[in-house]
């Protein structure tokens, strides 16, 4: 639950950046390269939590380069290095068949399951995270906003460019055994856009994202536990209903 | 720093040649801007003057020749028709903030959203909620709050209404007046040649000692000619319309 509650805070701040710079996507793509570097890491027997790490901020290094640099379509990029991530995960495990860890766990995650070591680790490297985005907020706005105008303004606006991209990789990467890929993928989206239902500045959507994460956390925790159904299931669902929700109370309002 | 500049010069530009694929879209221009003027720039499609405002940005580099703005001058844009997401919720507030590296109080945003005349909006309002004359204002006070010795409008009021324009030219011309010096890029003969002080005519290469009206006139009515020309002998005689496209797909 504390895990739950941690990455929705984290997810909430990092993902209206992310959403802003139409950048959704590689939350997944982000997952998938991390799978790459479990695959490495299990095939040559060391921490596959180190290597998803590693691959994750390589990667966004990567998405940064084509991205800014060379001028191509961030989906598109984000495509390429997605199955590319999932095509290496595969070879490596394919490599490495003895193995006892499953790619499902990561993926899905094991958020009813972790142990107090892994709570404590991954809490530090959420908290890590939120402080890099405060302390640099105002330049992550300029620069997902409006680049150009960045670095019309700053000469080292692309440096932040790149600090933005590595954080959500190293946010996907840490939280890859915890809570999964996946579902990552979905606190740091679907709490943004419910957001967008109400909010009317920046900061409103942030805090009304952290806000709808927490709900969708708890909410889908507590389902999984009456009805016994997988708690990332539950989790995804309840933040979709948050969504659902609050846009026909919207919809509502408006006529 | 250029050893012809001189104190009052703001930027000095010498030779500046651009190609993109072996063909100059900037040919050697050369031009000065003093402080406290007001300088407009025309020229037709495909003349370079995205590419001259880009090159005065540092967005992109220069082939041959310089662009030097004087010692410690701080240089803001207003960009072409503002493009915020307008899927995410931003405040007025927030807008502006993006144009200082530094925080600001609500009373320094209270007091450019005056100098650019908008006194009734609250700071906290959604920036998308604004028509597209507020939002052009909000824009310019985000290049105004560091207060910036020189700006440069690429375009700013293509498409927005008539009187709006005419709205929007009075404020800079007040700004002018109090001192700001103004580099503004403009397919709108007519209104550019009225709130300058001084046109340049560019068209791959500045046009010196032609009157704006007469030149922006006789670029027209060549561009109509070239269009009615039927395309095989434009693709047999001198294709000239094909070099514009390097200049688009660069950026």
């Amino acid at each position: 639950m504390i895990a739950g509650v941690a990455t929705a805070i984290t997810a909430a701040i990092v993902g209206n950046f992310i959403v802003a710079a139409r950048q959704a996507i590689i939350s997944d793509m982000l997952a998938h390269a991390a799978l790459a570097g479990v695959g490495l890491g299990m095939f040559l027997g060391v921490s596959p939590g180190f290597f998803a790490g590693a691959t994750a901020i390589v990667a966004s290094i990567f998405l940064w380069f084509l991205t800014k640099q060379s001028g191509r379509a961030p989906d598109a990029v984000s495509m390429l290095l997605l199955t590319g991530g999932l095509a290496v995960a595969l070879l490596f495990s394919h490599a490495a068949k003895e193995t006892a860890v499953s790619f499902e766990s990561f993926l899905f995650g094991s958020i009813l399951t972790i142990t107090y070591g892994e709570l404590l680790y991954f809490t530090a490297a959420c908290a890590c995270i939120v402080v890099v985005f405060l302390t640099l907020w105002r330049r992550f706005l300029t620069s997902v906003f409006d680049p150009q105008f960045a670095r019309v303004q700053s000469k080292i606006a692309p440096v932040y460019e790149i600090i933005l991209l590595v954080s959500t990789g190293a946010l996907v990467a840490v939280s890859l055994k915890v809570i999964g890929g996946l579902l990552v993928g979905a606190l740091l989206v679907i709490p943004v856009l419910t957001a967008q239902n109400i909010a009317t500045s920046f900061r409103a959507n942030v805090l009304w994202s952290i806000v709808w994460g927490i709900a969708g956390v708890i909410g889908g925790i507590t389902a999984s536990f009456y009805f016994d159904i997988p708690a990332s299931s539950g989790i995804v669902l309840s933040l979709i209903t948050l969504f659902a929700a609050t846009y026909f109370f919207k919809k509502l309002i408006e006529r | 720093m250029n050893p012809k500049s001189t104190p009052e010069n703001i930027l000095n530009v010498r030779d500046l040649t651009v190609r993109f694929g072996g063909e100059n879209v900037l040919d050697h221009v050369t031009f000065d801007v003093e402080r406290g003027e007001f300088v407009g720039l025309i020229g037709p499609n495909g003349a370079g003057k995205t590419t001259l405002l880009k090159v005065l940005l540092r967005i992109i580099p220069s082939d041959e020749g310089s662009c030097t703005f004087a010692d410690g001058v701080t240089v803001r844009y207003v960009p072409q028709q503002y493009v915020l997401p307008d899927y995410v919720p931003i405040s007025i507030r927030e807008v502006i903030q993006m144009g200082s590296l530094t925080f600001l109080s609500v009373s320094d945003i209270t007091k450019v959203l005056s100098q650019v005349g908008l006194d009734k909006v609250k700071v906290s309002q959604n920036f998308h909620a604004l028509s597209g004359g507020q939002k052009q204002r909000v824009v310019i006070a985000r290049a105004l709050v560091v207060q910036p010795d020189i700006i440069l409008f690429d375009e700013p009021l293509s498409g927005v209404d008539h009187e709006t324009k005419e709205s929007i030219y009075r404020l800079l011309s007040k700004l002018n007046d109090d001192g700001m010096t103004i580099f503004f890029v403009s397919h709108d003969v007519g209104h550019v040649v009225d709130a300058c002080d001084r046109v340049l005519c560019l068209d791959r290469t500045l046009h010196r000692g032609c009157h704006p009206v007469a030149f922006a006139k006789g670029k027209r009515e060549e561009q109509e000619e070239k269009a009615s020309i039927p395309m095989q002998c434009l693709v047999e005689s001198k294709p000239q319309e094909q070099s514009k496209k390097p200049m688009h797909h660069h950026h």
